[in-house]
């Protein structure tokens, strides 16, 4: 086992790996940005060395000054966390070349996964179905006019190097075809430098449904049950919960089997997650496969028992994987809600400020993962997500009601969060009723929030 | 003791593994001793947190014409941005890597203390990964202070040099 790992990462989950690594006796560097001088992690990692400024483009993409910080301070590993490097096939390349392990999968599994026209053409070639669509790029609006015609509007036309929502635009009818290709194609070559689109059926009122896998080198493969995200807010995903209600047995275990043939046709190995999407007649479709942890893996650590950071680095120190898919079983019910710095009365505008009155709920199968103290700042440069309150229960509507107590104890003074927004949406009849899909939140947001208010008012 | 022979004895010193010397020779006493970062507050020059030793180098009065080498002990002044005078520059790490004094090793550094710079001068190099930042002086000047040790790694925003300027 490693003996000293670099971080990569910061907020929530380099905090996690922090712990992480406490636990398994594992001494940490962390690296962070001058921005981030006073963040938790910066305290409690055995080494902390400043690489940058502030933006991202200036600290936390550094690659060069990440890895050279890494060799000099004697770190044999380095976890990327998520977002920032934890999908950059040019530094996990790197790392391997200057002999220090990247936590997660081969630069070319990164690379193969991250194109993602080609990880289509994989899953096709190994019986993953994907999104009715076109086959390869399509070079030309008469290209993809005649592979819309094939697979029916309304279409997606997505960037093949794009990721995120961006480079995409929907097609109602042959009409828009021809905006939609040209906005598409110059959205993708301004954000990824590479235009090439490929088509896809428009699965109308989708549910997100992902598989988390995990993989070690000596190539076995296996799931830790789904998770339904799809209350998601502009493709950003705001509550996530395993197991899928949604799903009927015979759907699970179609899924499930599916999740684990396509992360062995990329030969995955460390934690990753295959995602689908779900249409209203039942039939989900591959859309593409994470090669890293993931925001949401608590939930599944809750409902599976299994400590999915530790097994990545058992996994990158060439150990096998601790349990068999026999021995992985999927008990209660668990819900993550993301807590955003946000007002979500503005539209959801950032809120970064001071936190001046901090209290996290706690007891029992509550889970709270928070770089959060009581003054600390929250920077305008990073992602707005604060805090992850986590509920694990016998049942559904049990850990609803857990999640409802949680959120109704927390208290962050000083900016705006989505808590209270959360809350009304755990007793929202729909969602409980789970009669919801990934646009739910958007077509719901202003009637929510109007209740909301008219709950407030004195009557008269 | 001439100053060559003085800066051989502090250069082998640097290079052992001692951490401590004192030499006696030719009217003058010469103690020098080395400090690890975590003891934190003896004798460091900037509090950067760089994580290589630091010397300090006490001469006696013995030999009062040698220049006397920057002490945090003994000077009053603070490091940080706020605390340096309006005609004092503080050159920081605009990124983190490895510091350099001279383009290639073995050869004569860019500056030492006293070096005259005019502004854009090279003073130094980061290094990360092969990628070399040129360290160029934002005034003209001389220079006051090198504060980082060559080889040793930089983070970034470090203080690496301190220039008096015109």
């Amino acid at each position: 086992m490693f003996r000293k790992i670099m971080i990569a990462a910061r907020g929530e989950i380099a905090m996690r790996i922090q712990r992480c690594c406490s636990e398994m006796g594992m001494e940490t560097v962390l690296i962070y940005s001058k921005e981030d001088a006073d963040e938790m992690p910066v305290q409690f990692c055995n080494e902390a060395v400043c690489i940058g400024a502030g933006s991202a483009r200036t600290s936390y993409l550094r690659w060069k000054s990440i890895l050279h910080a890494a060799i000099v301070h004697g770190c044999e590993a380095i976890h990327p966390g998520y977002g920032f490097l934890a999908e950059n096939a040019e530094f996990a390349e790197s790392c391997e070349a200057a002999g220090i392990r990247f936590v997660g999968p081969s630069a070319e599994i990164i690379r193969m996964m991250g194109d993602k026209q080609a990880a289509r053409k994989l899953m096709q070639a190994h019986g993953v179905p994907c999104v009715p669509g076109s086959d390869g790029i399509v070079g030309s609006v008469q290209e993809a006019a005649a592979a819309a015609d094939k697979v029916g509007y309304p279409v997606l036309l997505k960037a093949t190097a794009g990721g995120g929502g961006r480079g995409m635009r929907i097609a109602e009818n042959a009409e828009e075809l021809e905006n939609a290709f040209r906005q598409a194609s110059a959205e993708a070559e301004s954000a990824f430098g590479n235009g090439d689109l490929y088509l896809e059926k428009l699965i109308q009122h989708p549910r997100h449904i992902e598989v988390q896998i995990l993989g070690d080198m000596s190539g076995t493969v296996i799931q830790l049950g789904e998770r339904d995200c799809s209350m998601q807010r502009r493709n950003q995903k705001m509550i996530e919960e395993s197991p899928a209600r949604c799903l009927t047995e015979e759907q699970r275990g179609r899924i499930l089997a599916c999740a684990v043939r396509a992360a062995k046709a990329a030969g995955y190995f460390s934690a990753g997650t295959v995602e689908f999407v779900l249409d209203q007649a039942g039939n989900f479709y591959f859309i593409e496969m994470n090669t890293r942890i993931q925001v949401e893996h608590p939930v599944t650590e809750f409902v599976t028992g299994i400590d999915l950071v530790r097994e990545q680095f058992r996994i990158a120190a060439g150990q096998k994987l601790s349990i068999a898919q026999e021995d992985i079983s999927v008990s209660g019910h668990a819900i993550e809600c993301r807590i955003n710095a946000e007002d979500p009365e503005r539209g959801f505008l950032p809120s970064p400020g001071t936190v001046k009155f901090l209290h996290l709920p706690g007891g029992a199968g509550v889970r709270v993962e928070t770089v959060l103290y009581q003054n600390c700042t929250i920077s305008p440069l990073y992602d707005n997500l604060i805090a992850k309150i986590i509920v694990h229960a016998p049942g559904r509507l049990e850990a609803i009601r857990r999640m409802r107590t949680a959120l109704r104890e927390t208290v962050i003074d000083g900016v705006k969060t989505n808590v209270e927004f959360l809350l009304l949406m755990m007793y929202n009849t729909d969602y409980m009723l789970g009669r919801i899909d990934t646009s739910f939140i958007e077509m719901n947001t202003a009637g929510i929030l109007a209740w909301n208010r008219a709950s407030k008012k004195e009557p008269v | 003791m001439d100053l060559n022979t003085l800066k051989t004895v502090m250069d082998a010193f640097r290079l052992s593994g001692y951490s401590e010397c004192r030499l006696e020779a030719e009217g003058i006493a010469l103690e020098l001793k080395r400090t690890v970062r975590d003891s934190g507050m003896d004798g460091n020059i900037q509090d950067s947190g760089t994580d290589d030793t630091k010397e300090t180098a006490m001469l006696s009065e013995k030999e009062a014409s040698l220049p006397e080498r920057r002490n945090a002990r003994t000077s009053s002044q603070k490091t940080d941005e706020s605390g340096e005078a309006d005609s004092i520059s503080l050159v920081k790490a605009s990124m983190a890597g490895t510091f350099y004094t001279a383009a290639k090793p073995g050869e004569a550094p860019y500056v030492t203390e006293g070096s005259r710079v005019s502004e854009g001068d090279t003073l130094g190099l980061l290094e990360a990964m092969k990628v070399i930042s040129e360290i160029t002086s934002p005034v003209s000047g001389t220079v006051k202070a090198v504060l980082v040790e060559d080889g040793a790694f930089a983070e970034f925003d470090t203080p690496l040099f301190r220039i008096v300027k015109d």
